[in-house]
């Protein structure tokens, strides 16, 4: 299935919030998982991810180019159903790697329905380069404040797009 | 006796007690629950910007829908302007086309959000929101269960009347806000050492912009319920209501306009009262 994935935000950018201010906001509640969360803990697992690059250098393959996986987090934190899609390092087992290690990642429990998150594991100069977003899939919502279903001829209608 | 306090604030110190400095009393009584029963009708008409009928809309003209589950409150954190947060979560929540079923579990259950207000009943936000809003969630039109869980009640003795503002906030994201209020009139009908029955009757009025969708909302209505509080400690024991707001949508993008009928009758109760919803 084509996951079509927006970029919520460049986790550079985000702040968990700042103290000290009436007018600001304090930081969440951990009721749901927050993009740089997820992010902060792809970064302090990059290392697993990069062992399997060091397999596949280690068995003389060249390792180039971008794996871009998905996977899910379900309510417990577990991910799971890691897939590929699309990878330009024409080595299964390379692929295979990561996808086994994608799948043992564990995030903190929450409150949303299970995320479709997306990774892309980038290799060059010999390292695995740290990639500064994560890609989560974006819950539609088109028409809200009625009580109406998601419907192309409303959505056209409506919105007149 | 009650004190010159609004209800919500006595109940909202109690629990706010409850989170800072244990109270073996208060703590063994847990969170507040509230088991609900919500029956909408929602009566849904369109024109296009040469106004004629929005034949997309037909199917929908008409809709139904039964709703039961369960709400918790608990107490968060004090902010520093002095207003306070609770979480508010929702336990099982199903759906059905009758009120007899059969009845299937909506993605709202378990979904959480932060309700931000002061003392007063003032709702300064709800944080998480997005997470309830949109199909097939439709949190953002069954707002009006938070001020079913909490509605500010004024303290009267029985036979007299008073008027009380109670505004809510829905916000998705930064670009999608509506902002919601109820004027009502309060009557105090009768009034034990254990319970006071206050009955309400007033209009619901709110404005909203979804820059997304290029549209502008405008809500009004009737609201009407009766609300049971207990003494000891001024918390909402029953609340049944009965409310019909209109939303009417101006979409600049199309054109279309659209009105939508809200019509909810709905009952809380708080868990371990006397009588079930």
């Amino acid at each position: 299935m084509n996951l079509f994935f927006l970029v919520l935000e460049l986790v550079i950018s985000q702040g968990l919030g700042t103290r000290g201010s009436v007018a600001t906001d304090a930081a969440g509640l951990d009721l749901y998982l927050e993009t740089p969360e997820i992010h902060a803990l792809m970064m302090e697992q990059l290392e697993r991810f990069e062992a399997c690059y060091a397999d596949a250098t280690a068995a003389g393959q060249v390792t180039v180019g971008e794996v871009f996986v998905n996977f899910t987090i379900a309510p417990n934190g577990k991910a799971q159903g890691a897939s590929i899609h699309a990878s330009k390092s024409g080595l299964k087992e390379l692929d295979d790697c990561l996808l086994d290690q994608a799948n043992t990642l564990e995030f903190r429990a929450h409150d949303e329905e299970p995320l479709q998150v997306g990774y892309p594991f980038v290799y060059m100069d010999a390292v695995l380069q740290p990639y500064p977003m994560i890609f989560i899939e974006e819950r539609p919502m088109e028409l809200l404040w009625l009580r109406l279903p998601p419907d192309p001829a409303l959505h056209q209608a409506l919105l007149g797009n | 006796m009650f004190s010159a306090l609004i209800f919500p604030a006595r109940a909202f110190s109690a629990l706010m007690a409850c989170a800072a400095t244990p109270d073996p009393i208060v703590v063994s009584e847990g969170p507040p629950v509230w088991r609900f029963e919500l029956a909408a009708h929602y009566q849904t008409l369109g024109v296009d910007a040469e106004g004629e009928e929005i034949a997309a809309l037909v199917p929908y003209a008409e809709q139904q829908e039964w709703l039961r589950g369960s709400l918790s409150r608990s107490y968060a954190r004090r902010y520093q302007d002095d207003s306070q947060g609770w979480v508010v979560r929702f336990g099982l929540i199903e759906t059905a086309a009758t009120p007899d079923g059969p009845w299937t579990r909506t993605e709202l259950t378990g979904k959480s959000v932060e309700l931000r207000g002061f003392d007063n009943g003032e709702v300064l936000a709800l944080r998480g929101a997005e997470h309830l809003a949109g199909a097939p969630r439709f949190g953002e039109v069954l707002d009006f269960v938070f001020v079913g869980i909490s509605p500010t009640v004024p303290d009267l003795k029985v036979g007299e009347s008073g008027w009380r503002r109670q505004n809510w906030p829905f916000l998705v994201g930064k670009q999608r806000r509506m902002h919601s209020t109820l004027h009502a009139e309060w009557t105090a009908v009768e009034r034990s050492p254990q319970r006071a029955v206050m009955d309400y009757q007033g209009k619901l009025e709110g404005r909203g912009l979804d820059t997304p969708a290029k549209a502008s909302m405008t809500l009004t209505g009737q609201a009407e319920g009766q609300v049971v509080m207990r003494v000891a400690d001024a918390s909402m024991e029953k609340h049944t209501l009965d409310w019909t707001r209109v939303m009417a949508i101006d979409y600049q993008g199309s054109g279309a306009q659209v009105t939508q009928t809200q019509h909810f009758t709905a009952k809380f109760l708080r868990s371990g009262s006397e009588s079930s919803p």
